[in-house]
């Protein structure tokens, strides 16, 4: 039988050796090819309806603080994301802040100070926590977490008031604070889990090493923790990139008001709760569709490059410590 | 400085409290949060008797009668269904080509774009969906882009679980299908996967549990109609968690305890099939 | 004070219900090396993570008996004392991956506070390095990552980094058994001088009977989890009491 061109390029793949492995690989590529093109297409679709806005604002609509819905009038209209932006970026950061004690307590109370017997029933409740769905933890931050939060932020912004993240007396419960916290709560598990695979791989005879040194058992985590490091910034970055792209939780709880302000007492907005919001208002006007999947480009771009840059990181530790060949 | 044992021993008292304190702190929001939809749920479900709650059509306005989360329920079945189904079909194949061909960089390849594909946040496939279905090809919210829009969420996971439940069957498993000299399509459909089909089947369970639980794909897609049963897949229709969120930000009791009762349906899914896929292995990874 | 560094008593230890010693006596005089030597899986590393309370570790251990350090038993001390002043080495070289090769080193008297000043901690380190031998081969490249070192150099760092904390007695558990000849020479000779020179106490287990006679002054000859024959290691090895000894050092154990 002769080679055809085809035939020729599936057999440059590793591990295809017959025709037999062709015809398997042939049957196998329709998948593997669906994955790209969902890629591509939510990157075409993004670019695609960013343009109209982009074509008449440029990069404003990224940099800009206005946002101006007009009816009827599509020259008086006018989208700037930024007070968006810096929402997403604001609450995310308060989140992984207070995550980041959060998740590697939970890590290391689970591996290292968990009886076995416990360790089966607890690692259910964490895995409980990571498969809740955002919604029901957005009930719980619109039904409870707001109401108790709101006492707790005026005080702060009567008795703290000359700090600036405290300037603002809260108007309600509904804050950046409220909705750094509720992400803070949804993405421990997550974060924590990242690290206790890392941690949970720790082998045997460095743990032993550790400990025959004479090293307390605070120590001895402490010397552990060095070594998943990595896991450790590389978690709490996936965490940040899944708490910028978090959508019903947030809208819940942020109270929606487009300003730029250092203050946590006071209300805000994230890209992903603006469009929850007001994407079904959208069609009234002539730009505003096209703003909202503007905002969606950033979110797709923030989380796209912590993601690159979180394995990045990971690989080039392996590299440096692990002594695994690039 | 030299370091007294005394001082060194408190130390590591209070620090290893601290980690202790800080653990169960971080565990404390879900246990309230559990108690609370159990709490809330009961009551709302309580008022009309379970039977109906899961039957009837809300009333979100009336007091006297709220009504049920029937065709939201029947909505998220129909949604959810249609994406396990779909995403199992695809995501199998891409597991094993990324299984079979390990090393190589069409393997490698499809599994990065699987993984990337993982963190993706779903409100942006929601959108993404939107774009193509709902203004494109049908012109309207339609329950058909809302099951796609599942479909492309829980599909990578899936991919990224499969494969590494088929990695982990033994190399001396491979061999002895292989010599048997079947082609290698049986080979691996009727020996291989068959040997991890554990790990698989909790792939598709955490998938199920994700495509019953997701909203943000829901929000630009399906519309939200839950006065009737809509099935029609190029038609508007509804699902649990997004009555949830809608019904939550109405200002009526009636739609509060609706969502509340909702929440409840929701979460004993969510832990049912927990549960069932922590019966089938130990560890069950949800990433 | 007995003029024995270490004494092990009686010493009884089962592991997930499964009797591994089973009444285990010896004592090592100061500043001298002990050869503890058996055939595989005979209870020899078990006996080791007994002596620094490393058992203690694992929840499935039961362990009896009594172990002296200096006439102090160690079920008086803290584990953290014990295991500081009894330290170990283990048989595949483990230093921490994250840290430098000085880190590595400075770890434990970093842990003990045993230096004032950064000098101080410089010397201990270029100490243990040196106690070592390994400080030639490093002294240029203490930032480094352990992972740029060879196996045998990994091993005597993980030595370097167990003297750093200044033991008075070390239990090696067959430090040379993965480790290439001249690497395996190096850290018998390193032992030698350390006995000699620093007063240190060395515990030494080996499954092989030439390197026992080799290093040690006293031989204990362990054999399903009982003491078979003990003694100046000479006598020992010249005229062994026991025909399991002989047929050990003949190596058809």
């Amino acid at each position: 039988m002769s080679e055809g061109p085809l035939s020729r390029l599936l057999r440059r793949v590793r591990g295809v050796r017959s025709r037999d492995d062709e015809r398997f690989l042939l049957l196998h590529l329709p998948a593997s090819l669906t994955l790209l093109l969902v890629i591509l297409a939510m990157l075409g679709v993004f670019i695609a309806y960013s343009i109209p806005v982009m074509s008449r604002e440029g990069f404003h609509v990224f940099t800009d603080t206005t946002w101006r819905a007009v009816e009827g009038d599509p020259q008086a209209e006018w989208y700037g994301l930024l007070p968006a932006i810096y929402g997403s970026v604001y609450t995310s950061l308060i989140a992984v802040l207070i995550a980041a004690p959060l998740s590697v307590s939970l890590a290391v109370a689970l591996e290292e100070l968990t009886p076995r017997r416990l360790r089966g029933s607890l690692s259910l409740l964490t895995d409980l926590m990571a498969a809740t769905p955002t919604i029901i933890y957005g009930l719980w931050g619109l039904a409870f977490l707001a109401p108790h939060m709101y006492p707790i932020l005026s005080w702060l912004s009567s008795h703290a008031s000359w700090i600036p993240l405290f300037s603002k007396h809260p108007s309600s419960g509904y804050t950046i604070a409220t909705a750094g916290v509720l992400l803070a709560v949804m993405s421990t598990p997550f974060a924590a889990a990242v690290i206790r695979e890392a941690y949970s791989m720790i082998p045997l005879s460095i743990r032993e090493a550790a400990y025959s040194l004479g090293a307390t058992r605070l120590e001895v985590i402490r010397i552990l923790l060095g070594m998943v490091k990595p896991s450790i910034v590389a978690g709490l970055a996936l965490a940040f990139a899944r708490a910028v792209g978090e959508t019903v939780a947030v809208s819940l709880v942020i109270g929606n008001s487009m300003t730029i302000t250092p203050s946590v007492t006071d209300s805000g907005v994230t890209v992903s709760s603006l469009i929850a919001s007001q994407f079904g208002n959208a069609g009234f006007y002539h730009y505003m569709t096209s703003a909202l999947f503007a905002g969606g480009l950033v979110i797709f771009a923030i989380g796209l490059a912590v993601n690159v840059a979180a394995v990045w990181y990971m690989k080039k530790w392996e590299e440096k410590v692990m002594g695994v060949a690039p | 400085m030299p370091r007294s044992l005394r001082a060194r021993k408190l130390e590591n008292a209070v620090g290893l409290a601290v980690i202790v304190a800080l653990a169960i702190a971080s565990v404390l929001p879900l246990i309230h949060i559990l108690y609370m939809v159990i709490v809330r749920g009961v009551e709302a479900i309580a008022r009309i008797g379970l039977y109906r709650f899961l039957t009837e059509p809300p009333h979100p306005f009336d007091p006297q009668n709220p009504g049920g989360i029937g065709p939201a329920l029947v909505g998220s079945l129909e949604l959810s269904g249609l994406a396990i189904a779909v995403a199992t079909l695809i995501a199998l194949p891409a597991s094993v080509l990324i299984a079979e061909f390990r090393g190589s960089r069409i393997s490698r390849g499809t599994l990065l774009l699987a993984l990337t594909l993982v963190e993706f946040p779903t409100i942006l496939v929601g959108l993404t969906v939107y774009a193509v279905l709902v203004d494109h090809v049908v012109g309207g919210y339609n329950m058909l882009a809302g099951a796609v829009a599942l479909t492309l969420v829980i599909l990578p996971y899936m991919a990224v679980q499969a494969s590494e439940a088929l990695r982990g069957v033994p190399e001396g498993v491979r061999e002895a299908a292989y010599s048997l000299g079947a082609t290698r399509l049986k080979t691996v459909y009727a020996l291989i996967a068959p040997a991890a089909r554990r790990g698989i089947l909790v792939g598709i369970l955490i998938g199920l549990a994700r495509a019953a639980g997701e909203t943000a794909p829901l929000l630009f897609t399906v519309g939200g109609a839950y006065e009737g049963y809509h099935l029609c897949l190029y038609k508007v229709g509804g699902a649990v968690p997004l009555m949830i969120y809608q019904f939550i930000q109405m200002p009526y009791k009636p739609a509060q305890d609706l969502a509340w009762g909702a929440a409840l349906v929701l979460m004993t899914i969510i832990v049912g099939v927990m549960l069932l896929a922590r019966l089938l292995v130990k560890e069950v990874k949800i990433l | 004070m007995t003029g024995y560094a270490l004494e092990v008593r009686d010493l009884r230890v089962t592991l997930s219900g499964k009797r591994i010693l089973n009444g285990v006596s010896f004592r090592c005089p100061e500043a001298t090396v002990t050869a503890v030597m058996g055939p595989s899986g005979t209870g020899k590393s078990t006996m080791l993570r007994a002596i620094n309370r490393l058992l203690d570790l694992n929840p499935e251990a039961m362990v009896e008996g009594d172990i002296l350090i200096h006439g102090r038993s160690v079920w008086e001390m803290e584990p953290y004392e014990v295991r500081r002043r009894a330290t170990m080495v283990f048989q595949d070289p483990n230093p921490f991956p994250h840290m430098s090769i000085y880190d590595n080193v400075a770890v434990g008297p970093r842990l003990h506070g045993l230096a004032r000043s950064k000098q101080e901690l410089d010397e201990i380190v270029r100490w243990a390095l040196e106690r070592a031998m390994l400080w030639d081969e490093v002294k240029d490249r203490l930032r480094d990552p352990p992972s740029k070192l060879s196996g045998g150099q990994r091993q005597r760092l993980s030595l370097a980094r167990a003297l750093a904390v200044k033991p008075e007695i070390l239990l090696l558990d067959e430090p040379t058994a993965n480790v290439d000849p001249v690497n395996a020479v190096k850290i018998e000779e390193a032992i030698r001088s350390l006995v000699r020179e620093e007063g240190i106490t060395v515990v030494f287990v080996t499954h092989m009977p030439s390197q026992a006679v080799r290093v040690s002054d006293y031989l204990v000859f362990l054999y399903g989890g009982r003491v078979v024959e003990q003694g100046p290691s000479r006598e020992v090895a010249l005229n062994p009491s026991n025909p399991l000894t002989e047929k050990f050092f003949r190596g058809e154990l």
